[in-house]
Order: structure tokens, then sequence, then C-alpha cells
């Protein structure tokens, strides 16, 4: 095998894998253009197939062959013609003459026998280069009005033509010699496979090369995108970034619509502010959302005729519009119009698919930002509440040791069967009801900011104990259980407060002849806690809200049964801090039972300090 | 430190001081009674206390200066701390004070704290 020969085969391969490429298309697109590609490289095809299977078969003389394979080299340069109308409109004369003349040359070539005399080929020969690099021409402008990747395969195209040209004109010049030079042979086999490849990067370019062409386009269109993040306005981003798919694919409109949770619809901002909104579904923007994938039309009235007579006012008649989606938060979509269906579709959906992932990155980052930022007020403001609250009772808690112990000297002087000693009781009574408010309100703070718990290895058991000697009024009626030591990584001075709101409760709502019962134990590695009464019982309709701030029983009479509504509250915040839970059983008239659940946290701690 | 010794009560607040000398002094203990930690650091120099109930937060010289000042005068003195803050154990532990009586107290609380921290009443 020859150089020439090798350079020959493999142009033939390259040619008929353009052939089988753009059947492919031709079958899925149905486009104007899938179908002139087809066509060209068809032709070309049949040429190569006809020219080695003759040779191959010897059927060389048959007179068919001879007239098929004229009639296709001489559709070639109409074809071209055809290509290049398609990209970019030719005037009307130019598809005539066209036309005329392949008709012409067809019809010569198929009635009168060959050879020819060499004006006669010559003649053919300047009517091929003219209409290969009319064409050439033809791509070269349209190249200068798209952009990106589709620019660059126009100018491929224009390259592959000008170099047929050339190749054809060099059939011209051999026909000068007798005996044509070798050099002549050689130099259109390199040209041949330059053109085409010129052809295969322009109709059929590695997925790679695009991207490559892409990108440029694409990162100077959002080199602006971190200053994006910062607009407040998720419409002013999405105006920014259809801006750039303006930019980065040469259509004529473009825009995004932003995902409205709470109405249900996209919501695209008019030039004059106003918002006009388009259900998932609806038109191609609302489908393309809807489907999550990007959607091209190159006859937008038939494909979303619910918008037709807009599209008929405006002459647009391609759009390609691509879902903006993170993750799977779905933000919008972006959609891009355009009065003529695009050369390269794939190209189109390629760089609006992109666009639209950037455009998703800055959203998201916006959005991203926007809740930081709450996070950093809601826990500022809880910090201010939180202290304002801490010197609120500090300030309060000074007077009321004052006001406290007067009133409690005062009771003893005047003596609690005058009626002065009584009112300077009632003074004291509603002094330490506010002692306790305070220090309740203390405890929430401090619990529920999630301050200063102090877990250590505590017997949980010792612990009830010394709640019960806190309160030794109370701790007459309870009978506590607990044989075996419950040892876990407890916080001691809020479990000890736990103990002693759930047994003040009991005792409180109880007749003072039925005793409370304590039990603590151990169970499947969680210490247990109960608090069981004979009392009043609690109403089914205050069971959910038992645990909640200021939720105080409807059978609790403000005038016998004194409380604040806080106690259980916070009995719920210390089981949530140790990890655990508390619940209630309780039926009015016989009584209420609480249960305490809280992981023994550390195991192997509380082993060591059983031992 | 005899039995007739007072016990030393230190705080800015007027109503206060009143109160618990009042309380105590019924209660058969002998009280002083200081504005602030310089008004308390004279006082404990000229007649030494058996107990000191230190509020903390006082114009001049606040609870904290009190204490290190008696470290450097190598003064031992039981300090029980008497404070409405939340942080009550804390500063307590910081200055190495024997207990806290977190305000507000009553009279139980205050006369059991002060026997319980070593003030038995005197003559």
């Amino acid at each position: 095998m020859t150089a020439q020969d090798f350079l020959s085969a493999i142009s033939q391969l390259i040619y008929l894998a353009l052939f089988v490429i753009s059947s492919v298309r031709l079958a899925r697109l149905h486009s104007l253009v899938a179908l002139d590609t087809f066509l060209f490289f068809g032709t070309i095809a049949i040429l190569l197939l006809l020219g080695d299977l003759t040779g191959l078969l010897g059927f060389s003389d048959e007179p068919w062959v001879g007239v098929v394979s004229w009639i296709g080299l001489a559709a070639l340069p109409f074809l071209l013609l055809r290509l290049a109308h398609d990209f970019q409109p030719r005037p009307t004369w130019v598809m005539v003459a066209g036309s005329a003349t392949f008709v012409v040359v067809a019809g010569l070539g198929a009635v009168v026998p060959q050879p020819w005399p060499n004006p006669v080929v010559l003649a053919l020969v300047v009517d091929f280069v003219a209409f290969g690099s009319y064409a050439s021409f033809a791509f070269l402008q349209a190249a200068g009005k798209t952009r990106a990747g589709t620019q660059r395969r126009m100018q491929a195209v224009a390259l592959g033509s000008g170099l047929i040209a050339a190749i054809i004109a060099l059939a011209g010049v051999s026909l000068a010699f007798a005996e044509p030079p070798e050099w002549i042979a050689l130099t259109s086999q390199v040209l041949s496979l330059a053109a085409v490849t010129s052809y295969f990067v322009g109709f059929a370019p590695p997925p790679i090369l695009q991207r490559g062409w892409q990108e440029p386009a694409i990162r100077s269109a959002l080199a602006t995108a971190p200053e994006l993040v910062r607009l407040a306005d998720p419409h002013d981003i999405g105006a920014e970034i259809a801006a750039a798919a303006l930019e980065a694919t040469g259509a004529e409109g473009s825009a995004v619509g932003l995902w409205d949770e709470a109405a249900g619809v996209l919501q695209f901002r008019q030039p004059s502010g106003e918002l006009q909104s388009v259900a998932s579904g609806q038109a191609i923007s609302g489908r393309a959302f809807a489907l999550q994938r990007p959607i091209i039309t190159g006859r937008a009235e038939r494909d979303a005729p619910d918008r037709a007579d807009e599209y008929r006012r405006s002459g647009i008649r391609a759009i390609v519009s691509a879902p903006i989606t993170s993750g799977d938060r779905q933000l919008g979509v972006l959609t891009v119009y355009a009065l003529r269906p695009p050369v390269f579709s794939d190209d189109a959906v390629a760089v609006v698919r992109m666009l639209a992932e950037q455009a998703a990155l800055v959203l998201r980052s916006q959005e991203l930002l926007r809740e930081a930022a709450q996070v950093r007020t809601m826990a500022e403001m809880t910090r201010l509440k939180d202290d304002f609250l801490s010197v609120v009772a500090h300030d309060v808690r000074t007077p009321l040791t004052t006001i406290l112990i007067n009133s409690e000297l005062l009771e003893n002087a005047l003596g609690r069967d005058e009626r002065n000693g009584q009112r300077a009781g009632a003074l004291r009574v509603e002094a330490e009801r506010l002692k306790a408010l305070v220090d309740n309100y203390l405890d929430i703070v401090s619990v529920e900011a999630g301050r200063e718990a102090r877990l250590e290895p505590v017997d949980l058991i010792q612990v009830a104990r010394e709640a019960l000697e806190g309160m030794p009024d109370q701790a007459s009626h309870v009978e506590l259980t607990g044989a075996q030591a419950v040892i876990g990584m407890f916080d001691a001075a809020r479990l000890r407060q736990l103990v002693q709101n759930l047994v003040g409760n009991a005792v409180k709502y109880s007749d003072s002849t039925d005793p409370v019962e304590l039990r603590i134990w151990q169970e499947d590695g969680q210490a247990q806690l109960t608090v069981r009464d004979h009392g009043i019982g609690i109403p089914d309709e205050d069971l959910p809200l038992l645990f909640e701030r200021f939720h105080r029983g409807s059978n609790t009479d403000d005038r016998r049964y004194r409380g604040l509504g806080l106690g259980l509250y916070i009995c719920r915040l210390v089981a949530e801090e140790h990890g655990g839970t508390i619940d209630v059983t309780s039926k009015v008239g016989e009584g209420t039972t609480f249960r305490v659940t809280l992981p023994l946290a550390s195991t192997s701690l509380a082993e060591v300090a059983n031992d | 430190m005899t039995d007739d010794a007072p016990v030393l009560v230190v705080d800015d607040d007027a109503a206060i001081r009143d109160a618990v000398r009042d309380v105590l002094e019924s209660e058969g203990i002998a009280v002083e009674t200081a504005a602030d930690g310089a008004d308390a650091l004279e006082k404990v120099t000229r007649q030494r206390p058996r107990l000191v109930l230190l509020d903390m937060r006082m114009p001049v010289l606040d609870g904290w200066a009190f204490a290190s000042a008696l470290r450097e005068r190598g003064v031992m003195l039981p300090v029980v701390v008497m404070t409405a803050a939340a942080d009550a154990t804390r500063w307590a532990e910081e200055i190495g004070a024997i207990g806290v009586v977190p305000k507000p107290f009553g009279v139980t609380e205050l006369v059991s704290a002060v026997r319980r921290f070593g003030a038995t009443p005197g003559a």
C-alpha cells in the first residue's frame, strides 16, 4: 500500500463515518440542516462505494455505474450550496443558478459519451470550483454571525468546502499535463484528508472539542458570577444570567424564570418590573421545568400552541429552555429565543444547559448566603433576649430579697392571727411566687441556650434523696424506692430540680393522706424514674400541651393550686438536655404517673463509678 | 475569734444591709455592715468578723477585689457569697468562698446559711 492509498483509505473511512453520523442525526432531528447534511454525505458515500465496488467486483464497464457516478458528482456542488443556504439564506438567483447548473451538467454527462474534449472538462472544473468557493464563502459569512461552538464549526465547514474547491482546481490543473506529475495526485490526497477532517470537526465534533469551544464563551459571560451572588434580588441575578446567555448564544432573546414555591409557578420578570407567571408544564419553559431536562424546538408556534400568538407577533421560531437545578433544589429555567432555528441544535442545547448549571450555582450560593445571614440574625436575637432576661432577673432579685425578708419579719412581728400580719403574709407569698417565676425563667434561658450542663457520674437515687431533703414539707408524703444505684452522666443540679418539680406537683395535686411513689431503677441501659400520685389527675385535653411553656391544667383552680405553668416545661427541657424523654399517663380522679427515661450516656464511666 | 465577733454584711444596697441586720440580730447574732469592698476591708482590719456575707457587684471595690486584697494581707476569713447573679456558684469558687446564699433569700434561708457556715448566736 502506497502513502497515497493509505491517505485515500483514511479519507474514505471518515466520509463513511460522517455518512453514518448524519443518518443517525436525521433520524433523530428531522430538520432541514440534518436532511441536507445527510444528502451531501450520502452522495459522497455512494460515489466512494461505487468506485470501490466496481473495482472489486469488476463491473466497471457497466454503463449505469458511470451514469450514477456522474449524477452524484454533479450533485455535490449543488448540495453544498443547499447546506450553505440552510445556514445563511442565499439570494434566490444563486439557488436557481445552482439547480440549473446541476441539471445541465448531470444531463450532459448522462447523454454525451465520454471522454469529453478538454475545454468542456475545464468548463466543468470552473463550475465546480466556483460553487465550492462560493459555499465556503457563505459558511464563513454565517460563522461571523454566530458564537462559540457554532462559530468554530461553521469555520471548519467553510475550510472543508474551500479545500474541496482547491482539490477540484488541482484536477483542472492536471489537465494541462499529458502525463500528470506525481505531486499533483499526492497533494490532492493530502488536501482531501484535510477537507474530510474539517468536515468531521464541523459536522460531528467530539464532545471534548465542543466543550473546549463553549467554555471560554460561558466563562467570559459569567466572569461576574462571584459579584452576582451579592445581588439581593434573585431576579437581578436572573437578568444578568439571561444577558450572558444572549451573549453566548447570539440569540435574539433570553429570560430566566424563577420557581415560586408558594405560588407554584415560574416567575419571569418583565422589563416593566412586573412578574409574569408560567405554570409548570406550560409553554416550553414550563415543560423544561416540569420534565427537568433541556427542551429545544425549531417550531415554537406548533410546539407551544398556548403561546402561538405571542410567538407569531415577535417572529420567534426557535426556543431552547434548560432547567436551573442544584442538587434536588429546582430553582427555575433559562430560556433562549431565536428568530431562526439554531444551526447545530446540540450546540445550542449544550450552551444553554451549561449556563443554566452556572445559574443554579450562583442562585444556590446566594440562597445559602441569605440563609446564613438569617441564622446569624436569629442567633444574635436569641443572645440579646437571653442577656436581657439575665439582667432583668438580676435586677428583680435584689429588691425581691428586701421585700421577702421584711414581709416575713413584719408577719412574725404582727402575728399571723392579726389582720395586718395576714396582709404581710400575703406580701410574702406573692414575693415568693415572683421569686419562683424569676428562678424558672433563668433556668429555662440557661437550659434552652444549652449552657452550664455539668455532666458527671452521679447516682440518680442519691440525687433524688438530696432533692427530697431540699423540700422537707413535701418529702414526708413521698415513698422512695430504689434498690440499686443508678449511675450515669448527669447534671445533678438540674435533675434535683426535675425531681422537685415532679414531686412538688404530685404532692400539690394529691390528698395529704395518699403517698406519692417515687421509683428509680435501671432498665435496658437507661435510667428510669417514675413519680406516681393518686391525686385529681389530668383531663385528656390537657395532655398534649402539658409540657409546653405556661400551660396549666384546666382543672387546676388558681386559688387552690398555685403555679406558673413552667415546672413541667423545665422537666422536659432537662430530660431532653440529657438526651432523654418524659411522658405522662393520667386519669381524672385516679391519679397521674410521670415517667422520665434518661440514657446513662457513658456506660464505661458508670461502671468505673460502680466499682 | 470570739463568739461576740460580728458577721460582716457587705452590700451596696442599704435596704438589704438593714434587712439582713434585722434578721440576724433578732437571732442574737452580732452584725457589722459595709457599703463596699473598701469599707469592708477597713472594718476587717479593725475588728475581725467571724463570717463575711459578701455581695459581688459593688462600686469602689467589688467582691473579687475585696477577696484578693484579703489574700494579699494574709487574712484568712470565711466568706459566703450573697448575689442575685446566675453565676453565683462559679463566682464563689473563683474567690475561694465557703458557700453561697443566692438572692432572693428569705429569713429561713439566711439564718440557716449563717448557722451552717459557722456563726452561732453570740452572748
